[in-house]
């Protein structure tokens, strides 16, 4: 329990800075500490725990939970969001043309307006991985989220009326954007997306008020770029130097470095630090670009008034088989030094790479690196010196196929977020069990063009099942349980304080499991496949509700969505041949699902 | 003696090269396409033929790069070199849709293929125009065709250098192409294909 109370503090202190600005009505005093039953930002709070304190569904009755409503949404594209819900109100973002729609919980699935940002249609081409859009933030009376096309916009949450649109890439560069901003303080936080493109990864900071750029600040290039100064302390001797972003790569090449940023950012009120990870360096091909490639692949922690780096880690210098580094950054208080000892303030991120890493919040020291699925793309994690230990073996060379290795380049676990319940003191990581082949071919730069310079073929790796949800234990470091799935899991997932998790699969189960044990307590079939992000939220009535959307495509179910054709093995870079035969489990979808016990 | 003697002379009549067509000129020349200056007529570095805009619309001019091996062949190379790859994949598709099926979006004609390469198409294709020499793009159309099988199994490509994917373009199947539209995601347009639609009915769980 003492870790529960310790959550507590922290997360009313988390709420403290964003509790006035919510619209007051549907904030109930009942509620357990830490949880008013909203939604307010995809990743649930500054900190990417996704632990809602509702607890009216629980292991006794999770098995008589009942559709409630649902919500067409007419895009029939890979559905990744997590829906908001602010008052009695539910945001939805689809996927591109990227439509916000506002739903009526006092009239469940009711229509109360409809935005749409007029995203141009090119940008559809230039994203990676099918048009996702990972969901939007909310304070202060807006609703802001980001285009396929590149913008940010701000809605009046009321009205539906836009208030401002601001331009942070240009897509004919490559540069879209599908990740959730996070709004903090009268700031919004932007990352891009394109790291097949060459892009240049950023983080962009808009003002909330008028759209205003306040600063930008790079994953690759000079110093004063990157907004590295004097405040900038890695714990590591390989990131001290100046100008690394261009010193560790061949001349000019940072220009087209990638570092992008289209993960989850994460934020530390008491220490007013922004945490995040950067995306692949640009060219697929390592070895058109020798050299660490900073500050791809790594965890920046920022200043968030002033975009100023405290500190970096890189999990993977030199990244060879695109394994982005923008899974989640979990603030969590954890016993890592002993039970006896105080708990430390960490940062846990399930990597791509197929690490799960624990960091000291502080400094970006790796407290803890262990594997949580089948690695054979590297050798390890040096905990003295910080770096990911190479395997000569796989490494890729032009000309050669590298067969075997593991986790291919989705990683062990793509950018589907983890939750944590600070009851069970459990990680819960959907993830997939993914080889691949892989060879390294020429690449030109040829802007707004993929730059990739790899030909890739993925299969499952042994075991034959491609998808996970695992129970992961930090503090000893151990994997607890974990339910084996035929396709990867590319939802996200929600743990309560009812101690049940959901989380949905490709082959279009929505799965509500008991947290402490993985016992799948109940199951409803969609009518797509999920790769969205589960809520659960209380509704004007009182009742908790769990809300997905399902709609198969992203990465993983682009072969659905874009009617790719099987018979080529590196369709979707690769990722078709893992999963040809989605097709037939599941047709694209459109559809939002709501559930409650009756 | 007389039938083997025969062929063997149509043989030699093959051209190894084929000519380049007419295109009309963007606003910045590419200096490999401005050799010999002059309205309605241009040429490449590879040939030395003109040709005119009565040839082009009289005579299937893209025809001829189905049945050419040099054009296939170099089609493939530039296929991966214009990071075409990139967004096809190897035919199967990714960010762009698939080549080697029977579905398309703007036509399976080699001039409708050009068009899209040249041109570009509004869901995302990018327009190669004043990247790539003429000639160059007409190999690509041929290649293009042949991962469906539209080019001469004589011609097309056998297999790639590099890692088996696809099948290789001289054993592809023949598809019959036909002309689809987009499937509906909300079109270019920006309107919704399908009207949203709610139900607040209660529905018995599906399992
Ligand atoms: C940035 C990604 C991208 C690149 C690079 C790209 N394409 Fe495309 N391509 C697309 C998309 C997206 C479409 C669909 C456009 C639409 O529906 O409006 C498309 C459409 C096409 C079509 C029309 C298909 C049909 O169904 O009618 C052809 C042909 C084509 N591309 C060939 C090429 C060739 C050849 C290259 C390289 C020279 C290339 N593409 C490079 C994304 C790309």
């Amino acid at each position: 329990m003492y870790r529960f109370s310790k959550f507590r503090a922290w997360v009313g202190g988390a709420l403290g800075i964003f509790l006035p600005l919510l619209n007051s009505t549907s904030l109930s005093a009942a509620e357990p500490a830490g949880d008013d039953g909203q939604w307010t930002m995809a990743t649930k709070d500054y900190g990417n725990v996704r632990f809602s304190g509702l607890d009216q569904i629980n292991t006794q009755n999770a098995k008589s939970l009942k559709l409630s409503w649902t919500f067409s949404t007419g895009v029939f594209r890979g559905q990744e969001a997590a829906p908001l819900v602010v008052g009695n109100t539910m945001y939805v973002v689809t996927p591109f043309p990227n439509y916000l729609y506002a739903l009526d919980l006092n009239k469940p699935g009711t229509v109360k307006w409809k935005y749409d940002p007029k995203a141009e249609a090119a940008a559809k081409g230039e994203a990676c991985c099918d048009w996702v859009n990972r969901g939007a933030a909310y304070a202060e009376g807006r609703i802001f989220y980001n285009t396929l096309d590149a913008n940010t916009v701000a809605v009046d949450a009321a009205s539906g009326k836009e208030i401002w649109k601001t331009k942070i890439g240009d897509i004919n560069k490559g540069e879209t954007i599908t990740m959730a901003p996070m709004t903090v303080k009268g700031k919004v936080y932007v990352g891009i997306s394109g790291g097949e493109f060459g892009v240049r990864g950023r983080l962009t900071c808009v003002s909330a008020a008028d759209g205003k750029i306040l600063w930008r600040a790079y994953s690759c290039g000079p110093d004063k770029d990157c907004l590295i100064g004097p405040r900038f302390h890695p714990f590591y001797d390989s990131d001290k130097g100046t100008d690394l972003g261009v010193k560790t790569w061949p001349p000019g090449h940072w220009k087209i470095g990638g570092g992008t940023i289209w993960g989850f950012l994460s934020y530390d009120p008491e220490t007013n630090l922004l945490f995040y990870g950067m995306g692949n360096p640009g060219s697929w091909n390592p070895d058109l670009r020798p050299g660490d490639n900073k500050w791809s692949c790594g965890c920046f922690a920022r200043d968030a008034d002033t975009g100023e780096a405290v500190w970096y880690y890189q999990w993977s210098p030199h990244d060879e088989f695109d394994h982005d580094g923008i899974n989640e950054c979990m603030l969590l208080e954890l016993k890592v030094d002993g039970p006896d000892k105080p708990a430390r303030k960490v940062l846990v991120h399930p990597g791509r790479t197929g690490y799960m890493y624990v960091l000291d919040r502080a400094t970006g020291q790796v407290l803890s690196a262990d594997p949580f699925t089948r690695i054979t793309a590297s050798k390890g994690v040096d905990l003295k010196s910080g770096r990911s230990i190479t395997n000569e073996e796989k490494r890729p060379r032009i000309g050669k196929v590298i067969r075997d290795v593991q986790p291919a380049s989705p990683g062990a676990k793509d950018w589907q977020p983890s939750a944590y319940s600070p009851r069970t003191g459990l990680l819960y990581v959907p993830h997939q069990n993914l080889t691949c082949d892989y060879e390294a071919v020429e690449a030109n730069y040829i802007a707004g063009t993929p730059y990739l310079g790899v030909n890739e073929r993925m299969y499952a790796g042994p075991g034959g099942y491609r998808g996970k949800f695992m129970a992961w234990d930090p503090v000893a470091r151990k994997e607890v349980w974990g339910i084996k799935e035929n396709f990867p899991v590319w939802s996200g997932t929600v743990v309560t304080a009812g101690d049940v998790a959901f989380y949905g699969t490709m082959d279009r189960h929505f799965k509500c499991v008991n947290a402490k044990t993985g016992e799948v307590l109940w199951d409803f079939e969609t009518d797509s496949g999920i790769i969205g992000q589960p809520v659960t939220f209380k509704g004007p009535d009182g009742k908790q509700y769990v809300a997905v959307l399902a709609g198969v495509g992203g990465w993983a179910g682009a072969i659905v969505a874009g009617q790719l054709d099987p018979r080529d093995p590196s369709a979707a870079l690769g990722f078709v041949n893992a999963v040809k035969d989605l097709p037939d489990h599941t047709k694209p979808g459109d559809k939002l699902y709501v559930f409650a016990l009756p | 003696m007389t039938l083997p003697a025969a062929l063997s002379c149509k043989r030699e009549e093959r051209s190894f090269r084929v000519a380049p067509p007419f295109v009309e000129m963007p606003e910045a020349i590419p200096y490999n396409n401005r050799v010999r200056p002059g309205p309605f007529a241009t040429t490449t570095p590879s040939t030395s033929q003109p040709v005119s805009v009565e040839r082009l619309s009289h005579e299937p001019f893209g025809r001829q790069y189905l049945i050419n091996a040099q054009a296939l062949s170099d089609g493939q190379t530039l296929y991966g070199a214009f990071n075409c790859s990139g967004c096809h994949a190897n035919g199967g598709g990714g960010m762009g849709p698939p080549l080697l099926d029977n579905k398309w979006f703007y036509g399976a004609e080699p001039e409708q293929v050009y068009v899209s390469i040249l041109e570009g198409r509004p869901n995302g294709m990018p327009s190669y125009r004043g990247r790539i020499p003429d000639y160059q793009m007409w190999e690509l159309v041929g290649y293009v065709l042949s991962l469906s099988g539209q080019a001469s199994p004589n011609a097309a490509a056998g297999r790639s250098e590099h890692m088996t994917t696809a099948l290789p373009p001289n054993s592809t199947p023949r598809e019959k192409p036909e002309v689809v539209p987009q499937p509906t995601t909300g079109p270019a347009t920006g309107k919704t294909a399908t009207q949203p639609t709610t139900t607040s009915q209660p529905r018995q769980n599906g399992q």
